[in-house]
């Protein structure tokens, strides 16, 4: 058996997944279903569809979005791994400053250290999702966002 | 039903840092969920299309140690949208509770316990299994589902939901190698020739993401996304594909280069996320072939018809280095780009075909 094929990775790919699926939940649904999360559908909304991102080998975009409000809003973001709370100060239109206010997470608060002055930097750009993101960043981005939500 | 705007906090799985209106209160206590309540109408379609009249539902949970979120493009008020998104969020409960390694009543974890014996094992273990072992053929042991116990006993064995430590007790003089499992496709059965301790990480995890894609795969558009791994389906609320930044290796909040993408997995592996602080191991990303942490790549992005495969092969070109691992690639008829730790890319000969055109940066 384990020398029988040369792997068409693919078509296994692909195959392992329809069986499963057509199979449908296991034995264990009833458990599953017990410990599954509640959802909780939000109303229509967009896609938060921006990433500050501060241009690495040119890759990001330049479409600024919105316009802001100047005055100092303050964000706090959260997941599984902790908190972290910023102030971002709006000066003629833009970002001028990024604080961290409090910082608790699992993480240390080095690994957000240069976060603020990439978002200063940053260039807004037409993003859906980003692969590679990790929660311990999640957390800080959740923050300026919600910050950034009140100046908009 | 029609949905009912949600007071939440915006709190999404992905690098987002646009203004989104709609302002959050408090942010989550409960750690466990997330829910996100983005709202806002649409974006307008871009110039020269009609506005389509599909809404965006966007949800979050906390599953398989990292933020789960599913996107649907779907019509306001839909009545099965509610219990689709359920069932999607349910594969990952399913395949979580028969794949965790975390887990001491696990499936996978009552395999390892049986060594020796043919055990008959369910269709996700099995199918799952079926993968790793023939990724990690294809890449002669640079991918190794049966690193489990190096990985435990490096530190790696922490149950997230209990905060529990797992530790096996199990009397492995040898390391193991994937060459001692054995399947019986006939008879959907496992026999272990030594003892050891699978990790399906790397495997279960994209798994999951691709059942749950196959649950909304009847929207026009739609998202699954896990701990910086997705899939996409169809194309987003503006009627484009997929736009897809992928992570700065260093720098958390930069990209490095963005895709666009329809019905394909996108997935990166990287060094940055899970360490501990024993030498020589000092990320989850080990060379099961000489049981330390892979060195040489920073990140590696492959995209593929199946967030399994993905997943699978990113691990393995993670640990073969940049040019085993682009040559494991094209085997595998997939693209993707691996970063250096100098910041070097390499990219498999078909990759640029997805790269977001210079003209739209």
């Amino acid at each position: 058996m384990a020398k029988k094929m040369k792997p068409e990775l693919l078509a296994l790919s692909t195959g392992i997944i329809l069986s499963i699926y057509g199979a449908g939940y296991l034995h264990t649904q009833a458990a599953a279903s017990a410990s599954a999360p509640a959802q909780h559908i939000s109303a229509p909304a967009s896609i938060p569809t921006s990433i500050p991102g501060s241009g690495a080998s040119g890759a990001t975009g330049q479409t600024q979005t919105s316009t802001l409000r100047d005055g100092t809003y303050n964000g706090t973001g959260s997941n599984y791994l902790g908190d972290v709370s910023v102030a971002v100060t709006i000066a003629a239109g833009k970002i001028s400053q990024v604080q961290i206010t409090a910082c608790n997470m699992h993480y240390p608060e080095y690994w957000i250290d240069g976060m603020p002055a990439e978002v200063v930097a940053a260039q807004s750009t037409n993003i859906n999702f980003v692969s590679g993101a990790t929660a311990s960043s999640q957390a800080f981005t959740d923050a300026v966002t919600q910050a950034l939500s009140q100046a908009a | 039903m029609a949905p009912k705007p949600v007071q939440l906090p915006v709190s999404v799985p992905a690098l987002v840092g646009a203004p989104t209106r709609g302002a959050p209160t408090e942010p989550p206590r409960d750690m466990g969920r997330v829910v996100l309540g983005a709202e806002s109408p649409s974006a307008p379609a871009r110039q020269g299309s009609a506005p389509l009249p599909e809404a965006v539902f966007t949800t979050a949970a906390a599953i398989m140690d990292t933020v789960v979120s599913i996107t649907v493009v779907g019509s306001d008020g839909d009545p099965e949208l509610q219990a689709r998104v359920e069932r999607a969020f349910g594969w990952f409960t399913q395949v979580e509770r028969v794949c965790s390694r975390f887990d001491r009543d696990s499936e996978l974890m009552a395999l390892c316990r049986a060594v020796g014996t043919a055990v008959p094992v369910s269709d996700p273990l099995f199918g799952a299994l079926r993968m790793a072992l023939e990724v990690a053929r294809l890449s002669r042991g640079a991918f190794d589902p049966t690193v489990g116990l190096t990985l435990e006993r490096a530190g790696f064995n922490r149950n997230y939901r209990t905060g529990e430590h797992l530790r096996t007790e199990m009397d492995a003089p040898r390391r193991p190698s994937y060459r001692d499992v054995r399947l019986d496709d006939a008879r959907q059965t496992v026999t272990l020739g030594r003892p050891l301790v699978l990790d399906l990480g790397a495997v279960a995890k994209g798994l999951a993401i691709d059942l749950a894609a196959r649950e909304l795969a009847c929207y026009p558009g739609f998202a699954v996304e896990a701990g910086g791994d997705l899939f996409v389906g169809g194309q987003n609320d503006q009627g484009t594909n997929w736009r897809i930044g992928i992570k700065h290796p260093f720098r958390p909040t930069a990209l490095i280069d963005t895709v666009e993408v329809r019905d394909l997995a996108v997935c990166t592996s990287a060094a940055y996320e899970r360490r501990v602080k024993a030498e020589p191991i000092t990320h989850h990303l080990l060379d099961p072939r000489r049981g330390e942490s892979a060195s040489g790549v920073a990140s590696v992005t492959v995209i593929a018809p199946t967030a399994m495969l993905a997943d699978a092969l990113s691990t393995a070109a993670f640990v073969l280095g940049p040019r085993k691992g682009i040559a494991l690639l094209e085997a595998a008829k997939v693209d993707g780009l691996i970063i250096t730790p100098t910041l070097t890319q390499k990219a498999s000969k078909d990759y640029a075909r997805h790269q977001t055109t210079s003209g739209e940066r």
